[in-house]
This record gives C-alpha cells, sequence and structure tokens, in this order.
C-alpha cells in the first residue's frame, strides 16, 4: 500500500516543530555558559550548520529517491549492516524520547505544579502521543498544522512585548574571548536538534523539491525561533541571569510585563513549548515504529505502541533522575553521541553510496563495450 | 457520530476544571503574603516577617477600617528562609503564597552582614518573580517596618510599593530597585548595587494601631529614605538626597523631578526637569588609564519664580539654563565623588562601561576595581534647555515691585 | 512505586488484549516482536519492583562513547 502524502507545507511545520521542541526552553543557558555575551554568534552558528547538515540529508536522500532512512542504510551498506545501523538509530531515538519527556515532567512540575507528581504529567503526555501515533503520520501533519498558527502568534506576543525592556549595553563586549567560543558553543548545540529524524518521513512528503525546500524552510524557522530566543535572554535577562536559570526562556517569559497590565503571561507562553514538543514526542514515536517495521519486517506496528509507551516512561524515570545527573552527562557526552548519529553516519553512507554508485556505473560502462 | 460529539463536549467540559487540579489552590486556603522581611536573628538564623493580606477587610465596598486590620504581620525564626517560613505556619490559618509579593524589606543589620544567601532563595524559588522592589530598612529591623498601619492604601505593602513607583517617576532622590535589577548589578563584576531606604518616623509602637491612620496627621508613617550603597552584597552605607539624585541622573532613573538653581540678579528660581538622559563614555589616556565621562542632557521648565529677573529676555533665560548647567554638574560630580571616596563602590557601572568598551584593559582592574576605582576620573558634562515658562511670563516680584 | 504498579497494570491489559488479535492476524513476527517487548519491559518494571540495580541508560551511554571520546566536539 503506497503510503499517505504530506504536503510540502506540513513537512516544513512538522521540521519546525521537531527543532523548536524543548531545546526552545534550554539553549540559552547552555550557550550563555560557553559564549557569554556571543551566545547569539554561537545559535547564529549553530543554524548554519543545521543547514548543512539538511542539506547532507537531502543529497543522501535524492541518491536514493523514495527510501526513508531505514531503506537508505540497508540499500548502502547491505541488509544485515544495515540492520545493525538502523537499530543503533532506533536506541537513540529511544532514549531520546525518554529524555525529552522527562525534561518537560521536571520543566512542568518544578515551575508551575511542584505538587504535581511528575509521573503523571508524562503519563498524561504519553496519552496524547500514543493517540497520535495509533492515528498514523499524517493526522500528525494535519495536527501540526492547526496547532503552528497559534505558535507562531504566541512567540510574537512573547518578543513583543519583551521588546520595552532590552537592554542594548547587556549584548557588549562582542567577541571579547574571541571567535572561537562561540564557534564551540554553536557547533555543540547544533548537535542537539534530531534533525535526521525527518528523514524517516521526507520520502513520505509529495513534491520532491518542494518537500527539501520544506525541509530546509523548517529548519531555517526552528532555527531561528531559537536564535531570537537566545538574543532576547541576553538583552532582556542580562548573561549573568540567562546563564543561571535552569529553564532561561521560562524567566524570560516571567519579566513580561507592558504598562503594569500585561502581566504574568508565563502560564500561557507555555502552550508554545507544550505544542512543540508534543509534535517531537510524535514524530520520533512515529519513526521508532517505522524503523521496527522497515527492521524487523513486521506487518503492522499498532501492537507495539503500549509496550513502547511503557518502554519510553521507564527511559525518562532512569535517565531523568535529577537535572543535575542528566545536565552533567549531556554536556559531557551526549554532543559527541549525537554528532555520530547525526553527522558521521550520514556522511559515511553518502560516500560509501557515491562510491558504489561510481563502481556500478564503471562496471556497466565496462559490460555495455563489447 | 453522535458519540462522538459527545465525547467532545465532556471532553471539553474536563478541560475547563481538570488542569493542574493536583496542585489546585483555592483561593480561600491562601493567605497571600504581600511584603517580605528578613532580619538576623542572635546566633545565625534569620527572622522572617510575612505581612498578610486579609481579604475581607480589602474587598469590602463600605470603609474597610471598620473592624480588623488590612494586614496581619506574622514572624519566625529559622536558620534559612523556608524553615522560617514553614514555622510560620504554626500561626498562620491559611498556606503562605508568595507569588503577589510586592516589597522585600532587609533590616540594616541583616544588610550589613552580606544578602546574598537570601537572594538565593528568592531567585530558587518558583513562587516568587522578580518584580519586586527591595528596601533596606534605615536603622532598624524590617520587622517593625511591616508593622506599621499606613493611611490612604489599605494594605501598607502596597502603599510601600507605589509611593516608590510614584516618586520615582516624579521625584530623582527616590531609588526603586526590582530583584532583577539587584541581582544583574551584584553578579556583574563592573558595577555594585544599590536598594531604596525606607524609615519609619515616630513611634513604632503607635503605628501598629489602627488608631493611628484614623488621625488627620498620623502620628507613624512610613517614609522613603535615600539610597543604601552594597559593596558586593553588604550595606556599607547610607547616600542623602543631594546624593541620591546624582545616583538617579547617573543611572539614567530620572523621569521627572523639581530643584531650584540661582536666578540671575538675586534669588532663587524653580525649575522642573522635564527630560534628563545620560550616557556613560570611557576614554583610554596616554597610559592606558581610564577616564570617565557622564553626559547628561536634560530639558526643564520653569515652575516658580522666587526673583525679579524679566523672564521676556532671551539672555534671562540663556543665563538661567547656564545656571541650571553648573548646577546639575556639580551636584552629579560631587556625588559621585562621595562615595566615590567614602565607600569605593562604583553604583554607577562605570566598570561595567569600561568593560563593554575596552574588555583587555578591563581584565587589569577587574579584580580589585573597588581599590582602583577611588582614585578614577570622573567627569560631567551637563546641558539643559529650557523649554516652557508657565502661564505667566513676568514673575510675580517683578510685577509687584513694578507698580 | 504506585507508578510501577500501574504501567504493570497496562503492560498486562494490553498483552491480553493484543495478544488474541495478533494470533488471530497470523503474523509470527508481529507476535514475536510483540512478546519481546513485552518481555523487556515486564522485566524492567519487575527489576524497579524489587529494587534491584538502578539500570542508567545515560551511563550506558558514557560508557560505550569512552573509546570515542576524541570525536567529542568541545
Amino acid at each position: 500500500m503506497k503510503p499517505k502524502q504530506i504536503s510540502p507545507g506540513q513537512m516544513l511545520i512538522l521540521t519546525f516543530g521537531l527543532t523548536v521542541g524543548t531545546s526552545i526552553l534550554v539553549t540559552p543557558s547552555g550557550l550563555a555558559h560557553v559564549a557569554r555575551e556571543d551566545a547569539w554568534i554561537a545559535s547564529l552558528f549553530s543554524l548554519f550548520i543545521n543547514l548543512l547538515l539538511v542539506v547532507l540529508y537531502i543529497i543522501l536522500s535524492r541518491m536514493y529517491p523514495g527510501k526513508n532512512l531505514f531503506e537508505i542504510n540497508e540499500a548502502v551498506m547491505g541488509k544485515w549492516l544495515g540492520k545493525l545501523l538502523s537499530l543503533l538509530y532506533l536506541f537513540y531515538f529511544l532514549i531520546l524520547t525518554g529524555t525529552l519527556l522527562g525534561n518537560l515532567g521536571f520543566f512542568l512540575t518544578s515551575e508551575m505544579m511542584p505538587e504535581t507528581p511528575i509521573e503523571a504529567v508524562q503519563i498524561i503526555f504519553l496519552l496524547a502521543a500514543i493517540m497520535c501515533a495509533r492515528l498514523g503520520t499524517v493526522i500528525l501533519a494535519r495536527v501540526s498544522q492547526l496547532m503552528f498558527p497559534w505558535i507562531v502568534v504566541l512567540f510574537l506576543i512573547l518578543v513583543l512585548a519583551l521588546l520595552p525592556q532590552i537592554e542594548w549595553n547587556h549584548i557588549k563586549p562582542v567577541l571579547e574571548a574571541g571567535p572561537l567560543p562561540p564557534l564551540q558553543a554553536g557547533y555543540h548545540s547544533a548537535m542537539f536538534q534530531e534533525l535526521i529524524v525527518l528523514l524517516v518521513f521526507l520520502p513520505m512528503s509529495s513534491g520532491g523539491k518542494k518537500a527539501e525546500a520544506g525541509f530546509l524552510g523548517g529548519t531555517l524557522l526552528g532555527a531561528m525561533f531559537l536564535a531570537i530566543v537566545v538574543v532576547l535572554s541576553i538583552l532582556v535577562l542580562g548573561i549573568e541571569q540567562a546563564e543561571n536559570a535552569t529553564f532561561p526562556t521560562y524567566a524570560l517569559a516571567k519579566t513580561i510585563n507592558v504598562g503594569n497590565f500585561l502581566q504574568r503571561l508565563e502560564g500561557i507562553l507555555i502552550t508554545i513549548w507544550i505544542c512543540t514538543f508534543f509534535i517531537k514526542i510524535s514524530l520520533l514515536y512515529l519513526a521508532l515504529l517505522k524503523g521496527l517495521e522497515k527492521v524487523f519486517g513486521l506487518t503492522d506496528t499498532r501492537s507495539l505502541i503500549t509496550p513502547m509507551a511503557v518502554l519510553f516512561l521507564l527511559v525518562a524515570w532512569h535517565t531523568y533522575i535529577n537535572t543535575v545527573y542528566v545536565a552533567d552527562i549531556i554536556q559531557r557526552v551526549w554532543a559527541g553521541y549525537a554528532q555520530l548519529h547525526l553527522l558521521l553516519i550520514p556522511l559515511a553512507l553518502a560516500v560509501v553510496g557515491l562510491v558504489r554508485t561510481w563502481v556500478a556505473k564503471r562496471r556497466k560502462g565496462q559490460k555495455a563495450l563489447p | 457520530m453522535k458519540g462522538y460529539a459527545w465525547l467532545m463536549v465532556i471532553l471539553c467540559a474536563s478541560l475547563a476544571i481538570l488542569p493542574g487540579c493536583w496542585s489546585k489552590k483555592e483561593l480561600n486556603e491562601l493567605a497571600v503574603v504581600m511584603a517580605l522581611g528578613v532580619d538576623l536573628q542572635e546566633g545565625g538564623g534569620y527572622v522572617v516577617s510575612a505581612q498578610v493580606m486579609n481579604p475581607s477587610e480589602v474587598g469590602s465596598q463600605q470603609s474597610g477600617l471598620s473592624g480588623n486590620s488590612p494586614a496581619v504581620t506574622y514572624s519566625a525564626v529559622g536558620k534559612t528562609i523556608p524553615d522560617a517560613l514553614q514555622r510560620m505556619l504554626n500561626v498562620t490559618p491559611r498556606m503562605l503564597y508568595l507569588s503577589h509579593m510586592r516589597v522585600l524589606v532587609f533590616g540594616e543589620e541583616m544588610a550589613r552582614q552580606g544578602i546574598s544567601d537570601v537572594l538565593d532563595f528568592i531567585s530558587r524559588n518558583h513562587e516568587l518573580r522578580t518584580d519586586f522592589y527591595l528596601m533596606v530598612a534605615k536603622g532598624m529591623d524590617a520587622a517593625e517596618i511591616l508593622q506599621v498601619v499606613t493611611p490612604f492604601e489599605h494594605i501598607p505593602s502596597s502603599s510601600l510599593y507605589s509611593s516608590i513607583l510614584i516618586s520615582n517617576k516624579e521625584w530623582a532622590a527616590m531609588g526603586k530597585i526590582t530583584l532583577q535589577q539587584f541581582i544583574t548589578e551584584l553578579d556583574q563584576s563592573g558595577s555594585n548595587p544599590i536598594m531604596s531606604g525606607v524609615e519609619l518616623h515616630g513611634d513604632p509602637k503607635t503605628g501598629n494601631n489602627l488608631e493611628n491612620v484614623k488621625k488627620i496627621k498620623p502620628d507613624t508613617m512610613l517614609e522613603n529614605a535615600g539610597l543604601a550603597v552594597f559593596v558586593k552584597d553588604r550595606l556599607v552605607g547610607w547616600v542623602g538626597e543631594a546624593g541620591s539624585k546624582a545616583t538617579n541622573y547617573v543611572l539614567n532613573e530620572v523621569e521627572m523631578t523639581s530643584g531650584y538653581v540661582p536666578c540671575p540678579g538675586g534669588g532663587i528660581i524653580g525649575v522642573e526637569i522635564t527630560s534628563a538622559r545620560s550616557k556613560l563614555e570611557v576614554h583610554l589616556d596616554k597610559e592606558e588609564r581610564p577616564q570617565f565621562i557622564v553626559r547628561l542632557k536634560t530639558e526643564a521648565n520653569l515652575d516658580a519664580a522666587q526673583c525679579s529677573v524679566d523672564l521676556s529676555k532671551v539672555e534671562s533665560i540663556d543665563q538661567i539654563s547656564r545656571n541650571l548647567e553648573h548646577k546639575l554638574t556639580s551636584l552629579l560630580e560631587e556625588g559621585i565623588h562621595e562615595v566615590q571616596r567614602k565607600y569605593g563602590a562604583d553604583i554607577f557601572g562605570f566598570g561595567e562601561a569600561l568593560h563593554r568598551k575596552y574588555p583587555k584593559v578591563w581584565e587589569k582592574y577587574r579584580e580589585r576595581w573597588e581599590d582602583s576605582f577611588r582614585s578614577m576620573e570622573v567627569r560631567v558634562y551637563a546641558d539643559a534647555e529650557i523649554r516652557r515658562i508657565g502661564s505667566i511670563v513676568q514673575p510675580a516680584r517683578r510685577e509687584m515691585e513694578r507698580r | 512505586m504506585i507508578w510501577r504498579l500501574v504501567l504493570l497494570l497496562l503492560v498486562v491489559v494490553a498483552g491480553a488484549v493484543q495478544i488474541p488479535f495478533l494470533l488471530k492476524a497470523r503474523s509470527m513476527r508481529d507476535l514475536v516482536m510483540f512478546c519481546i517487548f513485552l518481555g523487556i519491559t515486564l522485566a524492567w518494571l519487575f527489576n524497579d519492583l524489587v529494587e534491584g540495580p538502578n539500570l542508567r541508560p545515560l551511563d550506558w551511554i558514557r560508557f560505550a562513547m569512552e573509546p570515542l571520546k576524541m570525536l567529542n566536539p568541545k
């Protein structure tokens, strides 16, 4: 059965949702830590790196048109090695989802509802994601289309309401420690946008070139949102407080005060993050199901939805033990681990793929001669 | 399809009621804390006072002062602030809810000890926001400040809050420091924080009583009192009215204020400053030592002419402008030098200005900025323009003398 | 602890509902996969319920990345 199609516009929105995800909550402090006042340069560099990665994925996709990530793995590396590679990716996605779930739970319970047990928040969220996984990618694409205007409007409200509180002096001195720290910080932070996930869904998108444009456009839009948030965090909060906050964007939203009238809006603005988070988790969920389907040749993965949800929760409870443990490991290890999946393996696949086609062409050429 | 419709209705209805129900706080279970006071406890620890609003007295349409006090102040002791707040639950009938806090008052002794530990709790707690004002109780404990009934505003902390807000707008000698500002200035290596001061006039014992506000001139009143200068997180001293004005001018906090200058030909003439903008500049001299310049641009109106100068002549206005410029320049320079020499505290942000423009030079000074700052050269250039002279032209005295 | 029990209940119920469905659908692979997943989750839940060793996936990743440390971006 030919899978149903998602439009290029929906592809853009899905990419946007994935890029923003939960990164929007925590990137400013991570970048501010290393790059200080130049965190905005770092986030722009991160945007640039992400665009390059997406170009790599598109090249890979064009070499094997119509194939999603897992199929490409098998096509390039052969059946068994390809399946092994796909399993690596699936494990990566699994840990990612668990950590994300933990992140959301911790955010909501430490800032808004401390009496609520984390597990309750996570289970309710997962219920929504389960429903989405059962219904499929197309439904997710349509839901995200519905959510998109709200995300944009609320974000604009956030930005516009903060403009009166900008202190331009906060961003100086520029490049105090030289250009290296922002570049390093930017590259590090680019490893946290898991755009490879969309390579699972790219073939499902109609329009060929337009779908690729949607992929790129979504990345651009999402990374721009992140860059704007980083810039505002520095300009409004100042570097000392942006660096020390556990959830800097939330602290940013708390400072909104227009004419002593429009204040205490942070509760409504959480909607932005809930929506983008939902998109990200549902995409990961669907990607995992698709991956399992491909690797093990299953006919229908719907039965696996519930056990997967339980697995997500277990991973979440065992990774997000407390914010310090997670922050420490993620700071030290995750970038390298993610780099493997986001850059090194796709690059290797592209190179091997190119070599294979080149060899095949030469063989064809030789065969055609006599 | 009908089943779906019912499901939607039920879901939407539950959406209105259920969210956050685990963490629900009903309004009649909350004691809304309007002001917090922190004092030192002998032997370590804090005495925390919380002024809680009494909603039945505040919300009523009739005169709320017939009956109970509009606010109640509870006190408790603890090794940490949350410790003290929990212990307060021994006395309070409801849970303390901190999100609506307007004012945080430190006792003077507490402020001299160092307040960074208190600030940690304030920043870490998720209920507290960053938009309340910080003040130091001059020469007394914060608890005494929170035990005064104020006229006009039912809740004393609202009165404190409004008086800071309004007077900062209209009168340059009043400082307005939010938590956000304080922490930024504290953490920045190139500046030192300040806080507004508040003091009690009269007898604290009578201030405690509702009778205090039943008189036309209350016996006990709260008054805003200058600025408190901090070096790092410790209070080191106070700045009086002139110094506070100077500080506010340099910090670009002045919106409107009033003053007077000498009138050409004797007497004084009152001026109302309607706009004031200041910029800090840094230049390096030949030996790479920083020189600071404050450029102040003001616009003013004449509001009280207590002399007999001829105000229809351009020369008079020019002369008055120049007098104003002189006055501002000397006011600012004296104010800055006083703080410089007496406390060595860079409450104006000169160090930060140096950091922003010449980061490499700043590295040399950053470790011991408080000491270096004492001998830094600061010059002020003030520029004043008189715009309007009011509804009459010639001063009343002049008209009378002309008769 | 109560949350682990909630999940246990969920897994058991899901298993009870899905297995006859899968048997009817006659796909061996789906059934095997489902049972494997069920097994993993049940094993993990039991491990938690009897207070066995705390499994931490992030530690596994850190362990696995040890030999590849030179690749780590700063």
